[in-house]
């Protein structure tokens, strides 16, 4: 049984928690994505489930096994690091055969051997074996990395953001082949990244952690979609949702959200979910739009418009910062489409695309709890 | 960044002739020994100075065989034995050294890895023994010693000489070993090895160049060391950095023998120089500056 | 203003005993006030050939030229070329201030030039807040910044900037590089853009120069980059998600001209003008090329020519990609966000003649994009 259970973790660092109450249950086989920005915690609490660092309370479950005083050793887990911490001074070959040389693996030579190739053959490496960490580029480093984890067919991987120092182009790759490699082997993995979109990708739950405090968890889908507040919403994105401050005005069944310093930008709220904005009874609130949802029309009486700031072409999409009236929005638009700087467009929002947050908690008003 | 104008040419060869010049004044008295120690001693006293003579290989033959000889009116006999001094500087500098390895290596570790109270003051005053002149303290030393029985043995002189060896060898292992990355050893530890077990398997390889250099730069200090061989060593534990005193007495001063004494003492320290070359400049910025 | 041209500019070193080859012939115009970036991997040589433009490295053979007067012999102090790097350089021990200022003391500016120079730059560049802070209390973003305002405030002639977002986070990375388009816009000068992300470079460039193995691949705008690529590499590198590659053949069948799978049935027609040049070639085995966006989802199996199943749905937020088996093939499809695709799921798939790109296997260049080109003009 491989499962990771943290009951009340916490990490201080003197004063500082670095890892606030962490409670989370991490599933047999299950591929669980720590997002979040630097500074979050998410190394603090790989290196705990590795026993890199001791816990400062709560209790730590490997296996079902309590696991808060067992020595890295002891836990079969296996990590890769950011910086990759591959031996120097050692052959690719002994690099990934270094844990089967460790004291109570107990294997023949010849066996070490064969599993060293199967596992160079699996992630492609077949000719770098009697090379140095020294001579390889960062995606063959990230590799031997990653074979030197597997090879010990631990019950657990632990993989901290294995892709943060790779070329942009050899990331989309290799998180492809992650998602496919974590699939054939079947290990509980849990993964660390900033970026959101490796945790989308890759993750079959994510968790979103913010000042070692874990803020949601759930499969991407809807961590993506139904965030519990603005952090998440702002940090799963790009580009960034974009954040209005509304005024409230409550009228008959109905709700009119109205920008705060333009009050042009205009939202009307009908049936549930003006009654959940009347429930909550403040007279500000801030909504969120994601720049997808922002579609551009003609620039014609009844549509909203704004200026261009800059715009920025892309393959599948453009990516345009609008001035409207004291707020800058950013909306993606078609691939076709061209805009020059200080042209004006018109655009349109469904009232059904917009996030209701509390101005203070940040909490999203609708999410379920 | 060169410019195609270039330098002027005139400045240039200024600078060039300035640096030679600079170049002979700090090698003469090592030209000139090494000289002395080819000559005659009536070659050696000559003025002007000669640079061209019949060289003559008499006085290493002396100082060699241990030989005792005449000269004018009195003879006398002593027993100069230029060679055992030489073994007593190679087993008192290497003794330092392996002395100071083996405590100096895991003390820089923990200096380097672990944060404890009052780390940075112990790293400071056992640097602070290479800033305080030995003549400071030679004298309560000396009658340590005496008290001790310390004076005239190996052991005496490998444990005074700790004073120059240790505080190298650990500030520059601690350069050294700060630069490796802590998480090379996190992973060794994952990988299923005790801290032990890592530190030799991980640490210590890498740290090797460092060890090496360290080791070079202490043994060449603590085989140029006068002062402490003089007080505190006697006849039995003199190093060869003495030697050279015995051929001064009130009959005579051999300026010949004791030429080529002082060619035979440092002749190692140069040859160790000059092939660590590499690992020498590394190791002394190591100490300097942090990465 | 200035034009900066690259005449046959190669540069090597020596590295452990052996001749390196950083940059080899590369000959490049770049217009005046033009932004132009240089895209490639790790290692490929366009960091070289910033240093060299900047006139912090020599030229081992060549000439550099800015507005037709030979440069290779200043330094560079008198190229007036200002420069951004990569890990921002900035003075620890002076203010905001005081770094954004320094080029001008320097220089001895007059005080009155020097505030009206920093105003226009505080301005631009939104830092007033942050003037008196120093570089250690600012975040990566913020150190930019004023990294580009030292830069800004010189005025030079041309900004160089050396993957000046790749240490920042992604939020920090897409507001930056909106304000570098706008600060080119306004700011009208030449900029020379250093960069391994091929997104940044497709959306910040007017052209963009691809290089590889110190090699320059093809210069071009963005469209021609991912419309009309010249070779397999700049065809994979530039575009994101990268361009689907299927080893096919090609062969004629009944008066048309088609690709086929060596494997499957599959076969999809090439345009009608195109096929007396392949039939002259005579080739047999080629690559086809699609583009991820250009294979498009269809609801009616009648409509399409390829048939595939879902491997890995990859759900981003704002797009999706579906990679698909397509016989012996895998293909990756852009799919919009309200569509939602599983696992061993089965697809129709439709891709538009004129959206193909045909590759040589043995030279790697791109057949099509050449008669593509023909046809324009």
């Amino acid at each position: 049984m491989s499962t990771v259970v943290f009951e009340s973790v916490t990490k201080m660092y003197g004063q500082t928690p670095a890892v606030k109450d962490l409670s989370l249950e991490i599933k047999e086989a299950e591929f669980f994505v720590i997002v979040g920005p630097s500074g979050a915690g998410k190394t603090t609490t790989l290196k705990l489930t590795a026993g890199l660092l001791p816990l400062t309370s709560g209790k730590l479950y490997i296996g079902g096994r309590l696991a808060n005083s067992l020595s890295p050793a002891q836990r079969n887990v296996a990590m890769t690091f950011e910086s990759y911490a591959l031996y120097p001074h050692m052959t690719v070959q002994d690099n990934i055969a270094n844990p089967l040389h460790s004291p109570g693996m107990n294997l023949s030579e010849s066996q070490i051997a064969s599993r060293v190739h199967e596992i160079a053959e699996m992630l492609g490496m077949g000719q770098l074996l009697e090379r140095y960490p020294r001579e390889l580029s960062g995606g063959q480093k990230q590799r031997v990395a990653l074979g030197r984890a597997m090879v010990r067919r631990p019950s657990i991987f632990l993989l901290d953001e294995p892709l943060s120092h790779v070329d942009a182009k050899v990331r989309q790759h290799m998180r492809i082949e992650l998602n496919r490699l974590q699939k054939e082997l079947k290990t509980t993995t849990i993964y660390v990244t900033h970026d959101y979109v490796e945790a989308l990708s890759l993750g079959d739950r994510v968790g979103v952690l913010n000042h070692g405090e874990l803020i949601q968890v759930g499969p991407p889908e809807e961590v993506y979609s139904r965030p519990l507040n603005e952090f998440v919403a702002k940090h799963l994105g790009q580009p960034e949702i974009n954040l209005i401050d509304v005024i409230v005005t409550s009228r008959n069944g109905t709700v009119l959200l109205q920008g705060a310093k333009n009050p042009k930008l205009q939202f009307v709220l009908e049936g549930k979910r003006a009654q959940v904005v009347k429930e909550a009874n403040c007279p500000n609130l801030r909504i969120g739009i994601r720049p997808h949802k922002i579609t551009c029309a003609p620039v014609e009486a009844g549509a909203l418009i704004g200026e261009v700031y800059v715009f920025e072409p892309a393959v599948i999409s453009g990516q345009l910062m609008v001035d409207f009236g004291g707020y800058m929005l950013t909306v993606l638009t078609k691939a076709s489409d061209r805009f020059r700087i200080g042209q004006k467009v018109g655009f349109e929002v469904s009232p059904n695309d917009v996030y209701l947050f509390d101005p203070q908690t940040g909490k999203n008003l609708e999410a379920a709890r | 960044m060169k410019h195609a104008k270039g330098e002027p040419l005139l400045l240039k060869i200024v600078l060039d002739a300035l640096l030679v010049v600079m170049f002979l004044a700090i090698l003469f008295p090592f030209i000139w020994i090494v000289l002395a120690a080819f000559k005659t001693e009536a070659d050696i006293l000559a003025w002007p100075p000669k640079f061209r003579f019949p060289p003559t290989l008499d006085h290493f033959r002396n100082i060699l065989s241990g030989k005792t000889y005449e000269l004018g009116k009195a003879s006398l006999q002593s027993n100069i034995d230029i060679v055992r001094f030489f073994f007593n500087s190679l087993i008192v500098s290497c003794g330092s050294i392996i002395v100071s390895l083996l405590v100096g290596v895991p003390a820089a570790y923990a200096i380097a890895r672990f944060k404890f109270r009052g780390r940075e003051n112990i790293a400071f005053t056992l640097l602070s023994f290479r800033f305080a002149p030995a003549l400071m303290v030679i004298i309560p030393l000396y009658i340590i010693f005496r008290k001790m029985g310390l004076n005239n043995t190996y052991i005496g002189l490998i444990w005074v000489y700790q004073l120059i060896t240790l505080p190298m060898i650990v500030w520059i292992l601690r350069g050294y070993i700060e630069d490796i990355s802590p998480e090379l050893e996190e992973a060794c530890l994952i990988d299923g090895y005790s801290q032990w077990r890592t530190f030799w398997r991980i640490t210590l390889p890498l740290a090797r160049p460092g060890v090496v250099a360290a080791g070079l730069l202490a043994f060449i200090y603590a085989w140029n060391n006068f002062l402490f061989g003089l007080i505190l060593g006697g006849s039995a534990v003199q190093p060869i950095t003495l030697g050279a005193l015995q051929f001064i007495s009130t009959a005579y001063v051999r300026y010949g023998d004791i030429a080529a004494t002082i060619v035979l003492a440092f002749l190692p320290a140069l040859i160790l120089s000059i092939y660590s070359q590499r690992h020498l400049v590394r190791g002394l910025s190591f100490g300097a500056v942090k990465a | 203003m200035s034009s900066i041209t690259l005449k046959h500019v190669s540069k090597t070193y020596m590295s452990e005993g052996r001749r390196v080859e950083a940059v080899r012939d590369l000959s490049l115009d770049i217009k005046d006030g033009e932004f132009m970036c240089f895209l490639g991997p790790s290692g490929c040589g366009k960091t070289s050939t910033l240093r060299m433009i900047a006139g912090l490295e020599d030229i081992s053979n060549g000439e550099i030229y800015s507005n037709d007067k030979l440069v290779n012999y200043l330094s560079p102090q008198e190229r007036n070329v200002a420069m951004a790097f990569e890990t921002y350089s900035l003075y620890t021990h002076l203010s905001v201030r005081d770094n954004i200022l320094f080029p001008l003391r320097a220089r001895r500016v007059a005080r009155e030039e020097m505030q009206r120079r920093l105003a226009t730059v505080v301005d631009m560049l939104d830092i007033g807040e942050i003037l008196d802070r120093s570089p250690g209390n600012l975040s990566g973003g913020q150190q930019q910044r004023v990294s580009l305002g030292r830069a800004i405030i010189r005025e030079p002639d041309v900004f160089l900037l050396d993957e000046p977002l790749s240490h920042l986070d992604v939020s920090q990375r897409i507001a930056l590089r909106a304000r570098i388009k706008r600060l080119h816009s306004d700011l009208k000068r030449t900029m020379v853009y250093v960069t391994h992300d091929q997104m940044e470079a497709i959306s910040l460039a007017d052209r963009i120069a691809v290089m590889r193995f110190a090699e320059l691949q093809q210069v071009g705008t963005r469209e021609e980059l991912i419309d009309y690529p010249e070779n397999l590499f700049v065809a994979d590198f530039v575009g994101e998600p990268p361009m689907d590659f299927l080893k096919w053949e090609i062969a004629q069948k009944q008066g048309r001209m088609v690709v086929k799978s060596p494997v499957t049935n599959t076969e999809l027609q090439v345009p009608e003008s195109w096929r007396s040049h392949f039939l002259g070639l005579g080739m047999k085995s080629v690559i086809l090329g699609i583009r991820p966006h250009d294979i498009h989802l269809v609801k009616e199996p009648g409509d399409s020519q390829l048939n595939g199943t879902v491997n890995v749905f990859e759900f981003l937020g704002e797009t999706n990609y579906a990679h698909c088996s397509v016989g012996s093939d895998e293909v990756t499809v852009v799919v919009d966000t309200h569509t939602s695709l599983r696992r061993k799921e089965e697809v129709s798939l439709f891709i538009r003649p004129e959206r193909m790109h045909i590759f040589d296997p043995k030279t790697e260049r791109c057949i099509s994009s050449v008669l593509k080109k023909r046809e324009i003009s």
